[in-house]
């Protein structure tokens, strides 16, 4: 089975403006997504889940740059692509999903016309075409009645209607692989499930590899097969999902999961959930101030380590949790 | 070193400021500057060109232009001053009261507003004086009419954009009542934008006296007044004497400059506080 | 257990540009002293508007909000202001709660202000006891509220609501737009103030998970009304609205080895501006008969544990 995307030891700069040191909001950073995995990405408020998936698409903002690494998506240099180069690949090769569907609709534009010009971007054909296309995806999404869709404007749509139109217009093209970026936060539980279940199902049907970002590890413990857990713009753990979260190695995955378990904490350890000071990030251990086994090795470079095939954990404290 | 030092102190702000600072000086020292009489007649020296004796010349009633000139700020920005402050007080007093009760009297107040606003302002103003009596408070009068109803709706909407805050709404369950909310949590907060309106409403309000005098409303001779004493030289722009009109011109143009540059860049920097 | 809260047929409908919006529609329920009621419901729910009519911060249409046998609604202007330290709420976002111009110590000690007779210099203490409290170091009483994370500032609008020593605290999705390390901290010290100063809650969210972990009894709403109402033992191990029995399954649990077959529902949710006759619910159940969209069916008892379902 071979890699889709490969990131390899990814560093992204930010231009922090006055302060000489540049601050690295990710560091290190290694991530294989495999051909047809669900692969989840975990972590909280600015690990920079969002920012790793940016830099995958060639869409970092200005004052934040790759200063080390590479991304490799299908034996592809893309991380030294230009703009041009990207625009071919993006909605085509990797398509992205965000969490507000509003926001990557145009208000002012039907949906049918939307999608009709965005499949025409990447191929060739009548309008007609086209829209025979989208209205085909339309249904393979599951939205009733397309062709009323078709003539709808954006603010006639429920979130979940308008996220399901989101991932018709990103499977269209049958890319390679998806981003998901948290495509289900902020809608009702049970829309959630439905639109989850689409998006398993549509990415299995398609042979599309899914990178899939969430705070939620329910969501990651029912739909992904693999999944890396990130703190502070790194991987701190990474694995088959099942193994990561029966097994888990790195004090804060254990302290993530017992979270979900609070009256029957497995590991129970201290962790005051304090968001990490970006302008102190350093080579080691970025965890270390909320971890309760953290000595001054902590600070030392880390290196990966081997738990299991293909299960990794990056900790000065492996295998010393439990003595 | 010492470039880049001056570059930030001379800044449209700090220029702005100067100006101001400047007028308002000259406006209250002006009795201490042994200027001329401004009312005195020069019998000998009317429409005389700007020498050494009269600096910016006489006009065609022989009052020394300069010591007018000078003189009429006294009156000019006092009456602008007053009459925004108590637009201002008035503002903040009927404005925070409708926004925050809303309802039937917000709808009434606001009609009367719109009824108010719909006139152009110098027929206002004629109207009025034709009622009343040619005095300064007349004029303030009419400048606050023109200006309280801006300063009403300024702070309106922001008491009615603030009323549904969720601080206030915590404020209430918290256990203040009304009086407190509107005082200690919504006005605060509601006020400097309204602030950063004054110096552009002082400008305007100038202009309105001047206008008014130029009309011949308000203010009239031989009292000086920015606004009369370019009405009485206008016509003579023409024929060859300028410094009876262009001075008080000048004086008008230079403080209204001023006043825009600062609401300018308090705008400015009210924008980048809020992004 | 004595009886702190009981809402009886409470409703509140609001008037959306002409048509009636029916945000809670004859709801009860009872709350025991010194427990934590659940109220589970999605957007649109009527939970918040529930949790605003309790305190009176909304006016009420109809029904009755008994608080130790006090009738909430009846209460005048005076009584209410004065009701209010005894009964506060902590709102979902701690930072839009909090006045942004005062500085941390002015926002604990307004409810010391309001309420109590206190010189400046006991505020001052009582002040830096209610930092204490909610683990905060001292310091912070200087700063404003940009300068706090989120999970920092949601401990002092807890500090706030308990500042007046209150017997009940309405907990609005009190940690929903914080981090998963961050919620079990606020929730773990929520639970231990609880135990410590004999609190009643009321814990309003989306999020079963943290119902089924903290609460002793929930009601599960579902567009303004009660479907089903009960212990949490009852309701979660053994639900008997289909409504309830949806949505534990759509909760997904971070157990890999637990897997549930997911109720996917069809069908669209009624608008609140245009609520059928029948069931509420009739619009997505799998089991909707003829005779559910008839009336609203009651709420029927066994014991503690309610359910207003014609077909159990």
């Amino acid at each position: 089975m071979s890699n889709v995307l490969e990131i390899h030891n990814l560093a992204i700069q930010i231009d922090s403006g006055d302060d000489t040191i540049p601050a690295k909001i990710i560091n290190n950073l290694d991530l294989k997504v495999r051909e047809g995995e669900i692969h989840g990405l975990v972590g909280e408020t600015g690990a920079g889940k969002s920012m790793s998936v940016w830099s995958i698409m060639g869409l970092l903002p200005t004052g934040m740059e790759i200063r080390s690494g590479e991304i490799t998506f299908q034996d592809q240099k893309i991380s030294s692509f230009s703009e041009k180069q990207y625009r071919e690949i993006r909605g085509k090769d990797i398509a992205i999903i965000s969490q507000n569907p509003f926001g990557s609709l145009n208000p002012v534009k039907k949906i049918g016309k939307q999608l009709v010009d965005f499949y025409r971007q990447h191929n060739d054909c009548t309008f007609a075409e086209a829209s025979a296309k989208v209205l085909e995806e339309l249904r393979a999404v599951g939205i009733p009645d397309p062709m009323r869709r078709f003539h709808s404007y954006p603010d006639q749509l429920s979130g979940g209607m308008a996220q399901r139109i989101l991932i018709a217009a990103a499977m269209i093209n049958r890319p390679k692989m998806l981003l998901a970026d948290e495509p289900t936060t902020g809608l009702d539980v049970t829309i959630q499930s439905q639109i989850l279940e689409l998006i398993r199902k549509r990415c299995k049907e398609l042979g599309t590899s899914v990178l899939f970002i969430t705070h939620d590890l329910g969501i990651i413990a029912q739909n992904c097969d693999y999944v890396s857990v990130m703190f502070a713009g790194n991987i701190v753990e990474s694995g088959p999902m099942k193994e990561v979260f029966l097994n888990p190695q790195h004090p804060y995955t254990r302290q993530l999961l017992d979270t979900t378990r609070p009256n029957n904490k497995k590991f129970n350890y201290l962790d005051n959930g304090s968001p990490p000071n970006l302008k102190l990030i350093h080579e080691g251990c970025n965890y270390n101030y909320r971890c309760q086994f953290a000595t001054d090795e902590c600070k030392s470079p880390l290196s990966t380590t081997k738990v299991d095939t293909d299960h990794i954990v990056r900790c000065h404290k492996f295998g010393k949790l439990d003595a | 070193m010492r470039i880049i030092k001056l570059k930030k102190i001379i800044n449209p702000l700090n220029v702005g400021y100067f100006i101001i600072v400047f007028y308002t000086l000259l406006a209250i020292l002006a009795p201490l500057l042994h200027l001329k009489d401004p009312k005195q007649i020069y019998v000998d020296n009317m429409l005389s060109k700007p020498s050494s004796e009269f600096l910016l010349g006489t006009d065609l009633n022989g009052m020394d232009i300069l010591s007018r000139t000078i003189y009429a700020a006294r009156l000019d920005l006092s009456i602008a001053f007053a009459a925004v402050f108590l637009s201002f007080i008035i503002g903040i007093a009927v404005g925070s009261l409708i926004g925050f009760m809303g309802g039937f009297i917000d709808s009434v107040v606001t009609r009367i507003l719109d009824l108010f606003q719909a006139y152009p302002v110098l027929i206002l103003a004629l109207a009025i004086s034709g009622i009343a009596s040619d005095s300064l408070i007349t004029v303030v009068f009419i400048i606050t009419l023109v200006d309280a109803p801006v300063f009403i709706r300024l702070v309106r909407s922001e008491v009615i954009k603030l009323k549904s805050a969720l601080f206030v709404e915590s404020a209430k369950a918290l256990g203040n009542n009304d009086f407190r909310i509107v005082f200690r949590h919504i006005l605060p907060i509601a006020i400097p934008p309204v602030l950063i309106q004054i110096p552009i409403r002082i400008a305007y309000s100038i202009n309105i006296v001047a206008a008014m005098a130029f009309v011949g409303v308000g203010i009239q001779q031989p009292t000086p007044e920015w606004g009369s004493m370019i009405k009485l030289g206008t016509p003579y722009i023409s024929s060859g004497e300028w410094w009876m009109a262009i001075f008080p011109g000048i004086a008008i143009f230079g403080i209204c400059l001023a006043l825009n540059m600062i609401s300018d860049e308090l705008q400015k920097k009210s924008l980048r506080s809020r992004s | 257990m004595p009886k702190l809260l009981e809402v009886t047929n409470l409703s509140k409908s609001f008037n959306s540009d002409g048509r009636k919006l029916v945000a809670i529609d004859d709801v009860s329920f009872t709350v025991n002293k010194g427990e934590t009621h659940g109220i589970v419901g999605e957007s649109g729910s009527g939970k918040s508007t529930l949790a605003r009519c309790i305190l009176r911060l909304t006016s009420i249409d109809s029904g009755s909000v008994y608080i130790k046998s006090e009738d909430v609604t009846k209460l005048k202007k005076q009584e209410l202001r004065k009701w209010r330290s005894n009964n506060q709420i902590v709102f979902q976002d701690s930072y839009e709660s909090m006045n942004p111009k005062y500085r941390i110590d002015w926002i604990l000690a307004e409810p010391l202000k309001l309420h109590t007779t206190l010189s400046k210099s006991e505020i001052g203490q009582k002040v830096s006891g209610l930092l204490e409290m909610v683990q905060l170091p001292a310091s912070f009483a200087t700063r404003f509220t940009t300068e706090l994370s989120g999970g920092q500032l949601q401990r002092v609008n807890i500090a706030r609501a308990l500042a007046t020593n209150p017997q009940f605290l309405v907990l609005d999705e009190p940690t929903s737009s914080l981090d998963h390390s961050v919620q079990a901290n606020i929730l773990a010290l929520l639970k231990d103030l609880q135990s410590k100063l004999g609190l009643t809650y009321l814990l309003i969210s989306h999020d079963l998970e943290m119902i089924a972990n903290y609460c002793d009894s929930v009601s599960v709403m579902y567009l303004g009304k009660v479907l089903e109402s009960g212990k949490i033992k009852d309701v979660f191990e053994n639900p008997l609205h289909p409504y309830t029995k949806a949505l534990l399954s759509c909760t997904l649990s971070a157990n890999p080895l637990e897997k549930k077959t997911q109720i996917n529902l069809q069908g669209l949710p009624f608008s609140p501006l245009d609520l059928p006759k029948g069931c509420r619910f009739s619009s997505r159940c799998s089991q909707v008969l003829p005779k559910c969209l008839e009336a609203q069916p009651e709420m029927v008892f066994q014991g503690d544990h309610g359910v207003a379902c014609i077909n159990i």
